[in-house]
Protein backbone atom coordinates (compact mmCIF):
# COMPACT_ATOMS: atom_id res chain seq x y z
CA UNK A 1 0.00 0.00 0.00
CA UNK A 2 0.94 3.51 -1.22
CA UNK A 3 1.78 6.26 1.59
CA UNK A 4 -1.39 7.96 0.21
CA UNK A 5 -3.84 5.30 -0.16
CA UNK A 6 -4.22 4.95 3.04
CA UNK A 7 -7.32 6.65 4.82
CA UNK A 8 -5.86 8.43 7.39
CA UNK A 9 -2.68 9.28 5.83
CA UNK A 10 -3.28 13.21 6.01
CA UNK A 11 -3.75 12.41 9.80
CA UNK A 12 -0.92 10.63 9.95
CA UNK A 13 0.93 13.47 8.15
CA UNK A 14 -0.05 16.16 10.61
CA UNK A 15 0.71 13.80 13.84
CA UNK A 16 4.27 13.42 11.97
CA UNK A 17 4.69 17.18 11.39
CA UNK A 18 3.63 17.98 15.19
CA UNK A 19 5.79 15.32 17.16
CA UNK A 20 8.53 16.68 14.43
CA UNK A 21 8.00 20.69 15.61
CA UNK A 22 7.14 19.53 19.19
CA UNK A 23 10.67 17.36 19.29
CA UNK A 24 12.83 20.42 17.50
CA UNK A 25 12.12 22.82 19.71
CA UNK A 26 12.99 20.53 23.12
CA UNK A 27 8.85 20.33 24.12
CA UNK A 28 9.31 16.78 23.99
CA UNK A 29 11.96 13.78 22.83
CA UNK A 30 11.16 10.75 20.71
CA UNK A 31 12.46 8.33 23.17
CA UNK A 32 9.27 9.70 25.11
CA UNK A 33 6.77 9.48 22.26
CA UNK A 34 8.32 5.46 21.31
CA UNK A 35 7.58 5.04 25.16
CA UNK A 36 4.19 6.04 25.31
CA UNK A 37 3.56 4.38 22.04
CA UNK A 38 4.92 0.91 23.43
CA UNK A 39 3.08 1.14 27.15
CA UNK A 40 -0.45 1.68 24.85
CA UNK A 41 -0.11 -0.89 22.19
CA UNK A 42 1.89 -3.39 24.25
CA UNK A 43 2.37 -3.10 27.49
CA UNK A 44 -1.32 -2.61 28.44
CA UNK A 45 -3.89 -4.69 27.42
CA UNK A 46 -7.20 -7.46 27.86
CA UNK A 47 -4.06 -9.97 28.87
CA UNK A 48 -3.46 -7.74 31.69
CA UNK A 49 -7.49 -8.37 32.43
CA UNK A 50 -7.40 -12.04 31.17
CA UNK A 51 -5.26 -13.04 34.35
CA UNK A 52 -7.25 -11.70 36.54
CA UNK A 53 -10.59 -13.55 35.13
CA UNK A 54 -8.15 -16.87 34.79
CA UNK A 55 -7.38 -16.27 38.59
CA UNK A 56 -10.75 -16.06 39.86
CA UNK A 57 -11.77 -19.50 38.10
CA UNK A 58 -9.07 -20.92 39.71
CA UNK A 59 -8.66 -19.44 42.94
CA UNK A 60 -12.09 -19.04 45.09
CA UNK A 61 -10.82 -17.17 47.89
CA UNK A 62 -9.30 -14.59 45.21
CA UNK A 63 -12.34 -14.65 43.34
CA UNK A 64 -13.82 -13.48 46.38
CA UNK A 65 -11.83 -10.70 47.51
CA UNK A 66 -11.75 -9.62 43.86
CA UNK A 67 -15.59 -9.13 43.91
CA UNK A 68 -15.49 -7.68 47.72
CA UNK A 69 -12.73 -4.76 46.88
CA UNK A 70 -10.76 -5.40 43.16
CA UNK A 71 -9.19 -1.81 44.07
CA UNK A 72 -7.33 -3.31 46.99
CA UNK A 73 -6.35 -6.62 44.87
CA UNK A 74 -5.47 -4.56 41.96
CA UNK A 75 -3.41 -2.21 44.06
CA UNK A 76 -1.61 -5.45 45.68
CA UNK A 77 -0.56 -7.62 42.56
CA UNK A 78 -0.37 -4.75 40.16
CA UNK A 79 -2.43 -4.57 36.80
CA UNK A 80 -0.63 -7.20 35.33
CA UNK A 81 -1.07 -9.13 38.45
CA UNK A 82 2.66 -9.73 38.24
CA UNK A 83 3.39 -6.65 40.52
CA UNK A 84 3.38 -3.66 37.40
CA UNK A 85 2.87 -0.22 39.43
CA UNK A 86 0.32 2.19 38.46
CA UNK A 87 2.73 5.07 37.83
CA UNK A 88 2.09 5.56 34.87
CA UNK A 89 -1.60 5.18 34.35
CA UNK A 90 -3.35 5.33 38.02
CA UNK A 91 -7.26 4.60 37.93
CA UNK A 92 -8.99 5.35 40.78
CA UNK A 93 -10.95 2.24 41.62
CA UNK A 94 -12.22 -0.70 39.87
CA UNK A 95 -15.41 -2.54 40.22
CA UNK A 96 -15.53 -6.21 38.80
CA UNK A 97 -19.09 -7.13 38.17
CA UNK A 98 -19.87 -11.49 37.80
CA UNK A 99 -21.65 -12.78 35.15
CA UNK A 100 -23.98 -16.34 36.21
CA UNK A 101 -26.62 -18.14 35.13
CA UNK A 102 -28.96 -15.27 36.14
CA UNK A 103 -27.11 -12.16 35.31
CA UNK A 104 -25.29 -10.77 32.48
CA UNK A 105 -23.44 -7.57 32.98
CA UNK A 106 -22.28 -5.18 29.94
CA UNK A 107 -20.05 -1.97 30.48
CA UNK A 108 -20.84 1.38 28.26
CA UNK A 109 -19.77 4.74 28.75
CA UNK A 110 -22.16 7.04 27.34
CA UNK A 111 -20.55 10.33 28.22
CA UNK A 112 -16.98 9.30 26.54
CA UNK A 113 -15.11 6.52 26.61
CA UNK A 114 -14.11 5.41 29.89
CA UNK A 115 -12.85 1.82 31.01
CA UNK A 116 -9.66 0.16 32.65
CA UNK A 117 -7.49 1.23 30.34
CA UNK A 118 -4.23 -0.40 32.63
CA UNK A 119 -6.09 -3.89 31.84
CA UNK A 120 -8.12 -4.33 28.89
CA UNK A 121 -5.76 -1.96 26.72
CA UNK A 122 -6.75 1.24 24.86
CA UNK A 123 -10.73 1.35 23.91
CA UNK A 124 -11.54 -0.13 20.25
CA UNK A 125 -13.36 1.95 17.64
CA UNK A 126 -16.84 0.56 18.68
CA UNK A 127 -17.07 1.06 22.46
CA UNK A 128 -16.76 4.99 21.43
CA UNK A 129 -19.25 5.06 18.67
CA UNK A 130 -22.08 6.79 19.17
CA UNK A 131 -24.36 4.41 18.57
CA UNK A 132 -22.60 2.06 21.19
CA UNK A 133 -22.98 4.61 23.90
CA UNK A 134 -26.72 5.15 22.96
CA UNK A 135 -28.29 1.68 22.81
CA UNK A 136 -26.22 0.09 25.23
CA UNK A 137 -28.65 1.73 28.09
CA UNK A 138 -31.63 1.63 25.75
CA UNK A 139 -31.42 -1.96 23.95
CA UNK A 140 -29.03 -4.06 25.87
CA UNK A 141 -30.25 -7.34 24.55
CA UNK A 142 -30.48 -6.21 21.07
CA UNK A 143 -27.03 -4.77 21.02
CA UNK A 144 -25.51 -8.47 22.27
CA UNK A 145 -27.48 -10.16 19.95
CA UNK A 146 -25.85 -8.21 17.21
CA UNK A 147 -22.10 -9.32 18.91
CA UNK A 148 -23.80 -12.48 18.71
CA UNK A 149 -24.10 -12.73 22.53
CA UNK A 150 -27.84 -14.62 23.18
CA UNK A 151 -29.80 -14.66 26.20
CA UNK A 152 -31.93 -16.28 27.25
CA UNK A 153 -35.46 -14.27 27.77
CA UNK A 154 -35.10 -15.02 31.74
CA UNK A 155 -31.34 -13.38 31.73
CA UNK A 156 -31.37 -10.58 33.75
CA UNK A 157 -29.21 -7.93 32.35
CA UNK A 158 -27.21 -5.42 34.40
CA UNK A 159 -25.99 -2.23 32.50
CA UNK A 160 -22.75 -0.08 34.02
CA UNK A 161 -22.65 3.26 32.44
CA UNK A 162 -19.45 4.36 33.83
CA UNK A 163 -18.37 7.77 33.32
CA UNK A 164 -17.29 8.72 36.88
CA UNK A 165 -14.09 7.80 39.08
CA UNK A 166 -15.13 4.06 38.89
CA UNK A 167 -14.17 1.53 36.21
CA UNK A 168 -15.36 -1.62 35.94
CA UNK A 169 -14.72 -5.35 34.18
CA UNK A 170 -16.82 -8.42 34.01
CA UNK A 171 -15.74 -11.38 35.51
CA UNK A 172 -17.25 -13.80 32.71
CA UNK A 173 -19.00 -17.05 33.31
CA UNK A 174 -15.67 -19.79 33.44
CA UNK A 175 -16.92 -21.91 29.87
CA UNK A 176 -17.57 -25.93 30.36
CA UNK A 177 -15.46 -28.51 30.19
CA UNK A 178 -12.32 -26.50 31.15
CA UNK A 179 -12.05 -28.26 34.38
CA UNK A 180 -8.19 -29.29 33.55
CA UNK A 181 -6.80 -25.94 32.03
CA UNK A 182 -4.22 -24.44 33.87
CA UNK A 183 -4.34 -20.87 34.76
CA UNK A 184 -2.80 -19.99 31.47
CA UNK A 185 -4.61 -21.39 29.25
CA UNK A 186 -7.86 -20.01 31.21
CA UNK A 187 -6.32 -16.53 30.70
CA UNK A 188 -6.19 -17.41 26.81
CA UNK A 189 -10.25 -17.84 26.85
CA UNK A 190 -10.83 -14.27 27.84
CA UNK A 191 -11.27 -12.15 25.44
CA UNK A 192 -11.43 -8.02 25.82
CA UNK A 193 -14.75 -8.04 24.19
CA UNK A 194 -15.75 -10.80 26.91
CA UNK A 195 -14.40 -8.68 29.67
CA UNK A 196 -16.73 -6.07 28.68
CA UNK A 197 -19.78 -7.88 28.54
CA UNK A 198 -19.96 -8.13 24.54
CA UNK A 199 -18.85 -11.51 24.36
CA UNK A 200 -18.84 -14.91 25.98
CA UNK A 201 -15.05 -15.81 26.85
CA UNK A 202 -14.18 -18.46 24.20
CA UNK A 203 -14.87 -22.10 24.87
CA UNK A 204 -11.58 -23.77 23.13
CA UNK A 205 -7.44 -22.95 23.87
CA UNK A 206 -6.76 -20.80 20.53
CA UNK A 207 -4.58 -22.79 18.66
CA UNK B 1 -27.22 14.75 52.35
CA UNK B 2 -25.68 11.09 52.41
CA UNK B 3 -27.80 8.24 51.04
CA UNK B 4 -27.73 4.74 52.16
CA UNK B 5 -28.30 1.11 49.95
CA UNK B 6 -31.74 0.55 49.09
CA UNK B 7 -32.64 4.69 49.28
CA UNK B 8 -34.95 5.86 46.66
CA UNK B 9 -33.73 9.17 45.19
CA UNK B 10 -34.16 11.30 42.00
CA UNK B 11 -31.48 12.74 40.26
CA UNK B 12 -31.49 16.45 39.15
CA UNK B 13 -32.42 17.77 36.10
CA UNK B 14 -29.97 20.45 35.97
CA UNK B 15 -26.53 20.69 38.04
CA UNK B 16 -24.64 22.97 36.34
CA UNK B 17 -24.21 25.39 33.78
CA UNK B 18 -21.44 23.53 32.34
CA UNK B 19 -19.49 20.24 32.84
CA UNK B 20 -21.46 17.45 34.66
CA UNK B 21 -21.08 13.54 34.81
CA UNK B 22 -24.96 13.19 35.19
CA UNK B 23 -25.96 12.06 31.61
CA UNK B 24 -29.15 13.76 30.29
CA UNK B 25 -30.96 10.71 29.74
CA UNK B 26 -30.84 10.03 33.73
CA UNK B 27 -31.80 14.04 34.52
CA UNK B 28 -35.31 13.95 36.63
CA UNK B 29 -34.94 10.18 36.83
CA UNK B 30 -35.97 7.73 39.99
CA UNK B 31 -33.16 5.54 40.94
CA UNK B 32 -32.00 3.25 43.97
CA UNK B 33 -28.79 3.51 45.42
CA UNK B 34 -26.58 0.67 45.33
CA UNK B 35 -23.20 1.23 46.87
CA UNK B 36 -21.34 4.29 47.80
CA UNK B 37 -18.32 4.42 45.63
CA UNK B 38 -16.25 6.33 47.72
CA UNK B 39 -15.61 10.28 47.49
CA UNK B 40 -13.39 12.10 45.04
CA UNK B 41 -13.08 15.77 43.71
CA UNK B 42 -16.68 16.88 41.82
CA UNK B 43 -15.85 17.26 38.59
CA UNK B 44 -18.02 19.94 37.52
CA UNK B 45 -16.17 22.16 39.67
CA UNK B 46 -12.85 20.72 38.90
CA UNK B 47 -12.72 21.81 35.34
CA UNK B 48 -14.16 24.97 35.72
CA UNK B 49 -10.63 25.72 38.61
CA UNK B 50 -8.90 22.76 38.59
CA UNK B 51 -10.21 21.97 42.15
CA UNK B 52 -13.05 21.03 44.11
CA UNK B 53 -13.78 19.32 47.33
CA UNK B 54 -14.54 15.69 47.50
CA UNK B 55 -17.93 14.28 47.11
CA UNK B 56 -19.25 10.75 48.08
CA UNK B 57 -19.98 8.65 44.99
CA UNK B 58 -22.72 6.73 44.29
CA UNK B 59 -23.68 3.88 41.94
CA UNK B 60 -27.74 4.43 41.21
CA UNK B 61 -29.93 1.92 39.81
CA UNK B 62 -32.81 2.67 37.34
CA UNK B 63 -35.30 0.33 35.94
CA UNK B 64 -34.93 1.03 31.87
CA UNK B 65 -38.87 1.41 32.33
CA UNK B 66 -37.78 4.84 34.28
CA UNK B 67 -35.60 5.73 32.21
CA UNK B 68 -37.30 5.22 28.40
CA UNK B 69 -40.69 4.47 29.13
CA UNK B 70 -42.96 1.26 29.72
CA UNK B 71 -42.03 -0.27 26.01
CA UNK B 72 -38.38 -0.41 27.38
CA UNK B 73 -37.08 -3.67 28.05
CA UNK B 74 -36.24 -5.11 31.57
CA UNK B 75 -32.98 -4.51 32.11
CA UNK B 76 -31.46 -1.88 34.85
CA UNK B 77 -29.15 0.63 34.32
CA UNK B 78 -26.53 1.14 37.01
CA UNK B 79 -24.91 5.09 36.71
CA UNK B 80 -22.03 6.63 38.64
CA UNK B 81 -23.71 9.72 40.65
CA UNK B 82 -22.31 12.12 42.69
CA UNK B 83 -23.92 12.95 45.36
CA UNK B 84 -24.97 16.50 44.50
CA UNK B 85 -26.80 15.17 41.68
CA UNK B 86 -29.45 13.54 43.78
CA UNK B 87 -32.56 14.46 46.00
CA UNK B 88 -34.27 12.13 48.43
CA UNK B 89 -37.68 10.70 47.40
CA UNK B 90 -40.37 10.35 49.91
CA UNK B 91 -40.69 6.91 51.49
Amino acid sequence: MTHDDHPTSAMTRRVAALERTLVERGTITNEAVDDVLDLFTRKLGAHHGARYIARAWSDEEFRERLLEDATAVVREYGYDLRGATHRELPFLRLEVVENTAQVHNLVVCTLCSCYPIAMLGPPPRWYKSVQYRARAVREPRAVLAEFGVQLDPGVEIRVWDSNADCRYLVLPRRPQGTDGLTESELASLVTRNSLIGTAQPLEEVPA
Amino acid sequence: MSFRPGQRVRTGLRTTDGHTRLPDYARGRIGTIFRNRGSYPIPDELVRSGHASDQPLYSVRFHASDLWGEDAGAHDVYLDLYESYLRPVAE
